[in-house]
């Protein structure tokens, strides 16, 4: 086959694109970055800090064993818990809004979630959750030991891919 | 039914034992109706604490969104991170689709899974040319397909859940019924229970007090009888002595002599009871049988003196007298 102009141009416009689509690439390695900011707390929309995960592994931790309905198997979920997050921006009751990176959006009492013992799961089974696999956060109740938990009004709460938390 | 026949019925010793064994029946059944309540509420509760439809209604929005992001990334409208996170959304609902429904394998949603799982294995791998036209038009059309699997599994699973949670809902309902259905009845037979051991225990009082052969207050109605009066200013005691019963006896028999008693006996209940409509005042009469010493203040004889109330004597001559007329019809 003759190599023409139009080849070379396509082929360097090719290799452009795919250098170009390597470097993004790197971007998402980047959103898998333990140390990049993945957390937003916010007030009334008022932002009040922002935290990656290796913040978040900093804070104390709390180990939860369950059976979810999201998971053929036990898993093993790590994470502060949350009223020890909370208790960062002096937020002991009151509505909170859970912001996931799909969209979901749920509103919760922070009662509910600390009463009921909720994580800010980081770890799945001793590893941090990517983005593909429910991370960076995960809002997890102790399912298995609590049959009380265990209803619509939890599983809803139990967010995945949580990326906002917003408190009033 | 009568007053009496209704009492005979209560007190009837086959009528109890059939009321404590139709309440022994009707407690077990209460107990298998309530582990069987118990085990539909579960049931129910299993069946309805989590909404599978809403996952796969999610998938389908979010599957149609990685479509779109493709889209306008290969159109050149959004960065490549934000088609990134659009891949890592569908990537965690592949993660966390439901592939069971109330404990039992959802093969349609086992099926969709899987081929979410290819499109996504294949999209991970052109992800570096997705910006490439015919490969992001293939990958679109793809994902536009699984996405309307997607949408057909939300609504066959929202149906199949239906019937479970109903199927629970009517099982836990017909329980209740019949639940409390058993618990009335158990409730009804307990008041039946009740009014018959009242009446046996009224029955046993009456007993305790009462002389079986006259139907008159015994000695142990005697003792109790002091203890009611107390207070009241005018009392009546009457003691009786029977002459010319011993020869009654001899001469007719026993078995007439108790006749005799039993006569006197409503002699006495008759006058008792019209001096207590009289005077408004209850008069006991403890009786002594045939042959007993009588002290007392008022003896009731033939000649004697006359008795409180004034037909007490003509009674007790008419009684005596009908006494020795059957004995001598017998006899003759």
């Amino acid at each position: 086959m003759a190599i023409t102009r139009r080849t070379l141009l396509g082929a360097g416009v090719s290799t452009l694109a795919y250098a170009m689509n390597l470097r993004h690439a790197g971007a998402a390695a980047d959103f898998d970055d333990p140390a990049r900011a993945v957390l937003t707390v916010t007030r009334n929309g008022e932002r009040l800090g922002a935290f990656s995960r290796n913040d978040l592994v900093a804070l104390p931790q709390t180990r939860i064993s369950t059976c979810t309905p999201w998971a053929a198997a036990v898993m093993e979920y790590e994470g502060p818990p949350v009223a020890q997050f909370l208790s960062r921006f002096a937020v002991r009751a009151g509505q909170l809004r859970l912001l996931a990176l799909n969209d979901y959006l749920v509103t919760a009492d922070a009662e509910m979630l600390i009463d009921g013992g909720a994580i800010l799961a980081i770890k799945e089974n001793g590893a941090f959750m990517p983005a593909s696999s429910k991370g960076p956060v995960f809002v997890m109740f102790p399912f298995d030991s609590d049959p009380r938990l265990q209803s619509q009004q939890y599983y809803a709460r139990a967010v995945w891919q949580l990326i906002e938390i917003d408190v009033s | 039914m009568t007053r009496p026949s209704l009492n005979r019925l209560l007190g009837a010793p086959w009528f109890v034992a059939a009321l404590l064994l139709a309440t022994t029946l009707m407690a077990l059944a209460a107990m298998e109706i309530s582990v069987q309540t118990e085990n539909y509420q579960r049931g129910l509760f299993e069946a309805s604490s989590y909404d599978a439809t809403f996952d796969y209604s999610r998938a389908q929005i979010e599957i149609e969104r990685l479509g779109r992001s493709i889209e306008r990334f290969q159109a050149g409208t959004i960065d490549r991170s934000r088609l990134e996170a659009a891949f890592a959304v569908v990537m965690t609902r592949l993660d966390t689709i439901p592939a069971q429904m109330v404990g039992r394998p959802f093969l349609d949603a086992v099926a969709a899974r899987d081929a979410l799982a290819m499109t996504c294995d294949e999209l991970q791998a052109l992800l570096p040319v997705i910006a490439e036209r015919n490969v992001a038009d293939r990958m679109v059309a793809r994902l536009d397909e699984i996405a309307r699997t997607f949408s057909r599994l939300a609504t066959v699973a929202n149906a199949i859940q239906g019937d479970i949670v109903e199927g629970w809902r009517t099982r836990l309902s017909e329980s209740l019924g019949d639940l409390g259905f058993t618990l009335r009845l158990l409730f009804g037979i307990g008041l039946v229970l009740v009014v018959v051991l009242i009446q046996q225990k009224l029955r046993f009082r009456r007993q305790a007090l009462t002389d079986p052969l006259t139907g008159l207050p015994n000695r142990a109605s005697f003792k109790k009888w002091s203890p009611r009066v107390a207070g009241a200013k005018e009392i009546a005691i009457a003691v009786v002595d029977i002459d010319l019963f011993k020869e009654v006896n001899d001469s007719c028999g026993h078995q007439r002599g108790d006749q005799l008693l039993c006569d006197l006996g409503a002699i006495f209940q008759a006058v008792t009871a019209r001096c207590g409509e009289d005077r408004r005042r209850r008069v006991r009469t403890p009786v002594r049988r045939a042959g007993g010493a009588a002290t007392g203040r008022n003896r009731l004889r033939r000649g004697g003196s006359p008795p409180p109330c004034a037909s007490k004597q003509l009674l007790w001559r008419s009684a005596v007298d009908h006494q020795y007329r059957n004995c001598g019809r017998q006899r003759g």
